[in-house]
């Protein structure tokens, strides 16, 4: 009852208090709709930038990925083999320190990036770093292939290579 | 006391006109003033991400050849059908070591992307390399001539002889894959280099 008065009061009001000001209620209005059209379309950019920068760099990590499998640095007595020896040397640089070099200097200096490779029963794993990197943030993308990793002459076991790429965004 | 008396007398409502009108005209110049900005704005992103992407393309065949275990060669040439913005525009390629770089002029406005490889780059044609390092090794660095240096040292020596190259984009980009051999007399090993070049 009260509500249907005041709709009542409203209609028949002859005052036109609000009225000359109908215009700046309509400028507020307008603004208001564009900044939230702004932020719309600016997250809409952000996310789409997002996603962008993480495809692009998806593909250059499964790049890096996909030429470490194939390098002779880490390769068995076959091509499609990874050799446990040589992951055991790459991931201790204290042991030959001179090829760990090797294998990073293949790549430009402006990338970063460490190898993480691991049999798929979880028993072995290897992790390949560069020593002279200083990086200290955690924002990478990764990337993984299935690799194969020849334990010893007469075991070879399914394992994947994952390539963690740093990137500031 | 008078002045006041009138002023809240004054049923006229001259002022109340004037300052609702003026504050609107000014709300209306900083919304079109914004609307301007953004077009703008929305319009230099688009010439931005349209560079981006071209360089993201140039990117993905140099990444790609380098990725390659085996001496490859592919030709690259930038279809400008795909770029709509930049269709008769003057489109620059720099590839330096370390970035590719592509540079285009709006309006007098420089715009630029640029990216970095994740492999070793070498912009100058696989005759230029072979000639850089007989000269300075005394071997070409192929399988047959390896050379007798340390490979941190080759690294070295090419990077400083490398400078920002500038490439015709009317003509094909070739990049291939290239490896340098180098020995300690008792070991061969190789180091794998993307060499981008026109001929």
């Amino acid at each position: 009852m009260s509500i249907r008065l005041d709709m009542y009061l409203f209609t028949k009001d002859n005052r036109a208090i609000v009225e000359p000001q109908n215009d700046i209620f309509a400028t507020a209005l307008l603004v208001m709709g564009f900044v939230v059209f702004a932020c719309i379309v600016s997250k809409t950019y952000l996310a789409h930038e997002n996603s962008a920068f993480a495809l692009e760099n998806y593909e250059e990590a499964s790049l890096i990925a996909q030429s470490i499998v194939h390098s002779h640095m880490l390769q068995g007595s076959r091509m499609d083999l990874i050799s446990a020896e040589k992951l055991d040397e790459l991931s201790n640089p204290q042991v030959d320190k001179q090829n760990l070099n090797l294998f990073f200097d293949s790549f430009s200096p402006s990338i970063e990036f460490q190898v993480d490779i691991s049999t798929d029963d979880g028993v072995y794993m290897w992790q390949i770093r560069n020593t002279l990197s200083s990086r200290s943030s955690v924002a990478y993308i990764a990337a993984s292939v299935p690799v194969t990793i020849e334990l010893n002459p007469i075991q070879q076991v399914p394992g994947t290579l994952t390539v963690k790429l740093f990137k500031d965004q | 006391m008078l002045i006041r008396s009138t002023f809240f007398q004054d049923e006229r409502g001259w002022i109340d006109f004037f300052l609702s009108k003026t504050a609107l005209i000014l709300a209306s110049v900083v919304v079109i003033a914004a609307i301007y900005h953004f077009a703008l704005n929305m319009e230099e992103i688009s010439y931005k991400k349209e560079l981006d992407r071209l360089s993201a393309e140039l990117l993905y065949y140099i990444d790609n050849v380098g990725s390659s275990s085996e001496e490859t060669c592919v030709t690259y040439a930038i279809d400008f059908n795909h770029l709509p913005h930049f269709q008769y525009k003057t489109v620059e390629v720099l590839i330096s070591c370390e970035y590719v770089i592509i540079n285009a002029n709006i309006d007098g406005k420089s715009i630029i992307a640029a990216k970095a490889p994740a492999f070793r780059v070498y912009p100058y044609s696989p005759s230029t390399l072979s000639n850089n390092l007989k000269s300075n090794y005394g071997s070409n660095g192929s399988i047959n001539e390896p050379i007798r240096a340390d490979y941190a040292d080759i690294i070295k020596y090419l990077t400083s002889i490398t400078k920002e190259v500038s490439f015709n984009t009317s003509n094909p980009i070739y990049i291939q894959k290239t490896f340098i051999y180098f020995t300690d007399d008792i070991n061969v090993d190789k180091i794998g280099y993307v060499l981008v070049y026109q001929r």
